[in-house]
């Protein structure tokens, strides 16, 4: 059963101000508790993204073949374990150092720079079955 | 200065150059652009004059000329390469070299010319003589540059299994099945992504609007997944498919319960 609350009284009237009493007692002041051992790192927050990013280095001409050869390697090694057929690897790996090579300028810039060769896909033997 | 030679605004408000300024930029800058037009000739085994890149190169020049804003703080060089390259490559492809080579007895030059130009869509830094390094690297090491080499034949495995397919030639498909078999292991999110860029064309700055989030998150997800496909075609063992990155979890829980995004599983139930 809910207990009604008491009726609000009314105002009586202001009685005039009483003498202030005496402070009887102030209790002492507590010991200052110590310092409590520090929780660990619970994780670090998300850095913000700078939105900058790092130059990247141009690759040059007189890089053209190391990096085909890395890119050689590269192949080798991704399509050694089977997969797609020799031709198609040629494919694959001939493509890529074309679009290596279109971006590799000769630092000379002059019409009679003797160029390199172009990049020649390999002839794939086929085997008679 | 009379009016003709007043400096104008552009678009979007920036001061463009004088005609007199912009004129001495092409004059400057003749030999380096004619330098790409060369590099692109080079790459593709085409003549720079013949097939038409020089013109293509000096009229690229002349238009950044006119359109470049140095208030901007970015450099011409920097603003005009790519687009000088780019359209050397158009032009080298409208020429009837390129087309001789589609149809003509050396098919695997024609189809590699065809698929490294798509490969420069989707890695456009190529254009600038930069690899597609990881978004930390600065192409230093030999590490870096080799990891950019394993995203750049990943990449180009996936642009030719798309024009083997879309061929519709059962042995197409069975070629490259290996590779598809792995990418359809992945999370729907990664599929998409790749499909997106592979199979539709989307660059990956296109795809971040699509999906309203930052370009980073797209470029970051692609490059690691990228990665993973190298490694795991690279050897026969299983290997531990990559997690989504906390930039695009959102969008892969979304994804996760819509079954229709996992297409490279839908496509190699079409072809097998």
């Amino acid at each position: 059963m809910v207990k009604k609350p008491p009726r609000d009284t009314k105002i009586g009237g202001i009685q005039s101000t009483k003498k202030t009493s005496e402070i009887d007692l102030t209790t002492g002041i507590e010991s200052v508790s110590g310092v409590k051992a520090t929780s660990g790192i619970t994780g670090i927050g998300k850095a913000e993204r700078s939105g900058v990013r790092r130059p990247t280095r141009t690759m040059t001409l007189e890089e053209r073949e190391e990096l085909f050869r890395m890119i050689d390697e590269e192949a080798a090694k991704m399509f050694g374990a089977g997969g797609i057929p020799a031709e198609k690897r040629e494919l694959v790996q001939t493509a890529v150092k074309m679009a290596v090579d279109s971006g590799l300028l000769d630092t000379g810039g002059n019409d009679d720079t003797p160029q390199p060769g172009p990049v020649e896909p390999k002839k794939v033997k086929k085997k008679l079955v | 200065m009379n009016r003709e030679d007043a400096v104008k605004e552009a678009p979007d408000g920036g001061p463009t150059l004088s005609i007199e300024e912009a004129n001495n930029l092409v004059i400057e800058h003749q030999g380096w652009a004619e330098s790409i037009a060369r590099s692109v000739a080079r790459a593709w085994n085409m003549d720079w004059r013949s097939d038409g890149l020089d013109g293509a190169a000096m009229e690229a020049l002349i238009f950044c000329a006119r359109r470049f804003q140095p208030a901007r703080g970015v450099p011409f060089r920097g603003y005009a390469r790519r687009r000088i390259h780019e359209a050397s490559a158009e032009a080298a492809k409208r020429s009837k070299t390129w087309q001789r080579g589609l149809a003509g007895s050396d098919k695997i030059e024609g189809q590699a010319r065809e698929l490294s130009a798509e490969l420069l869509n989707v890695f456009p830094e190529l254009r600038s003589g930069q690899l597609p390094y990881p978004d930390d690297s600065s192409g230093d090491s030999e590490g870096d540059v080799r990891g950019a080499i394993r995203s750049l034949l990943v990449g180009a495995s996936f642009i030719a299994a798309k024009q083997g397919i879309s061929t519709s030639l059962p042995d197409e498909v069975m070629d490259y099945k290996r590779m598809l078999i792995v990418v359809a292991s992945l999370e729907a999110v990664h599929q998409l992504v790749l499909w997106k860029v592979y199979w539709e064309g989307l660059s990956l700055r296109n795809v971040a609007v699509e999906w309203e989030t930052d370009e980073l998150n797209v470029i970051r997800e692609h490059k690691a997944v990228l990665a993973f496909l190298f490694k795991q075609l690279a050897t026969r063992k299983q290997l531990n498919k990559p997690k989504v990155r906390p930039g695009l979890r959102e969008i892969a829980m979304k994804l996760r319960k819509d079954k229709r995004s996992a297409v490279f599983t839908e496509l190699l139930k079409d072809h097998t």
